[in-house]
């Protein structure tokens, strides 16, 4: 064998394929008359994921906005108020949040699809061996839609966590519906109220139009029930312990649900035997928060 | 670039014939033959499209050999950079030659193949790898030594 030198030489002289100027001119005279176009909609797979994100941050982002949406207290108010009632529950008072979202959603989809269709609208003909698999203008349109691509993901990316910030605030809101602390504080004056057996502080904290309604479907009106209290209650020891945490619903009126056990010298056996559920409706008044139904449901 | 004009053409036909040589043994040595002759065909290409800049650059070799390792990623790497040439066009080539280029690194292998088999300066390899001179003596200095020493060729250094 000859020089490392010599040899290097020859080999190279014998492999390279060697690349002349009228190559290069002919190939771009053939790419730039010959052209094919491809599908217009031929996303590969990692677009169709992007794009499935999107519709998806859309679909669920439209959902949960339409449905606020639809819950508008505002609107509630002219049907009687059981749908405000519930909206406290959803948290539903911020109907533009979703839709914040769903617009910024609906750009970035915007803004994908548009570059997408830009990357594969033509491509040069491949008809010589000289040409490439793929153009520079392709090429550079690939590399250019990456970083859209990237920014776009981004986009999405925050969208989502705003819509999921936007849930989780949702879902704070519906332990924390406004003024129900003061609901269950008046509650606690009325139970205190039973168990003292003072009538007048039971009169107090209730409408003027009060009902009691027992499990048997009995009404007592507030005068009678007061009384009762005074008296009745009174004689038998009557006593009411709350059982866990009252629910509080609506945002005036008020929905309360409790759990009770009851005790007395009228009951025999063991306390458990005597849990009700009471339900509460309680408005405002002008005198403040009063207790307008109290209905019971259980063994009594 | 579509309405090159004819004086154009000869302009970039004369740069071609000065480049192209130098790029297409730097771009073969550098990513294997059959890579390296499509990366030098697309920078030529993305020089012709370029042209106006490219015109002015001042060391456009150095620029095209960038853009043709660019070029380069879009293709499959082989498994064999660089096969064997049939003995009966390199009859003085030792058949191991290629595996031992294959295990130089990238610059020692365009460095050596440049300087010491195609007689380029340091000067112009320098240029084209955008680095110092000290560095490309140094890459083929180097890559000599152990094609030598691969080829079981006595070191005369």
């Amino acid at each position: 064998m000859s020089e490392v030198e010599t040899q290097l030489r020859e080999y190279f002289d014998a492999a390279v394929e060697r690349v002349t100027a009228e190559d290069i001119l002919a190939g771009h005279r053939v790419t730039e008359k010959v052209q094919f176009s491809r599908p217009r909609w031929h996303p590969r797979p990692a677009w169709a994921a992007i794009a499935a994100f999107a519709a998806t941050v859309v679909v669920l982002g439209g959902s949960i906005g339409l449905g606020t949406w639809l819950r508008n207290p505002d609107e509630d108010a002219a049907s009687g108020g059981f749908r405000g009632a519930v909206d406290t529950i959803t948290g539903g008072s911020v109907p533009w949040w979703p839709i914040a979202v769903i617009v910024v959603a609906m750009a970035a989809l915007v803004f994908v699809l548009t570059f997408m269709r830009r990357g594969i609208r033509k491509e040069k003909a491949m008809a010589t061996t000289i040409d490439t698999p793929t153009s520079d203008k392709q090429l550079e349109d690939a590399q250019r839609n990456n970083h859209w691509l990237i920014g776009a993901v981004v986009v999405l990316a925050i969208a989502l966590l705003a819509l999921g910030a936007w849930v989780v605030y949702d879902q704070a809101q519906t332990a924390d519906t406004a003024g129900s602390d003061a609901v269950i504080e008046m509650l606690d004056d009325y139970r205190a109220a039973w168990n003292e057996y003072d009538g007048d502080a039971f009169m107090a904290l209730t409408a003027e139009d009060y009902v009691l309604v027992s499990s048997g479907g009995e009404e007592v009106a507030r005068t009678m029930q007061a009384s009762t209290i005074r008296g009745f209650a009174k004689g038998i020891n009557f006593q009411v312990e709350q059982i866990g945490d009252p629910v509080v619903v609506g945002d005036g009126p008020y929905y309360v649900a409790v759990a009770n056990r009851l005790d007395s010298d009228a009951y025999e056996g063991d306390l458990v035997d005597h849990v009700v559920i009471s339900t509460f409706v309680v408005v405002e008044t002008a005198d403040g928060l009063k207790v307008a139904e109290h209905h019971t449901v259980g063994n009594t | 670039m579509r309405a090159a004009s004819a004086e154009t053409e000869r302009e970039f036909t004369r740069f071609v014939k000065e480049t192209e040589p130098r790029l297409s043994y730097a771009l073969a040595a550098a990513c294997g033959i059959e890579i390296g002759a499509e990366a030098t065909a697309d920078a030529l290409a993305w020089a012709w499209e370029h042209w106006s800049e490219v015109e002015e650059m001042k060391n456009p070799a150095g620029y095209l050999y960038r853009v043709g390792q660019s070029k380069a990623r879009r293709y499959f790497r082989p498994a064999v950079l660089f096969p064997v040439v049939p003995s009966v066009e390199t009859p003085t080539v030792d058949p191991d030659l290629g595996i031992a280029l294959g295990a130089l690194s990238k610059n020692q292998r365009v460095t050596v193949t440049l300087i010491h088999g195609l007689g380029y300066t340091e000067r112009e390899v320098a240029d084209l790898l955008g680095i110092s001179r000290w560095s490309v003596r140094t890459h083929a200095d180097r890559g000599l030594a152990k094609l030598k020493n691969a080829l079981g060729v006595r070191i005369d250094v």
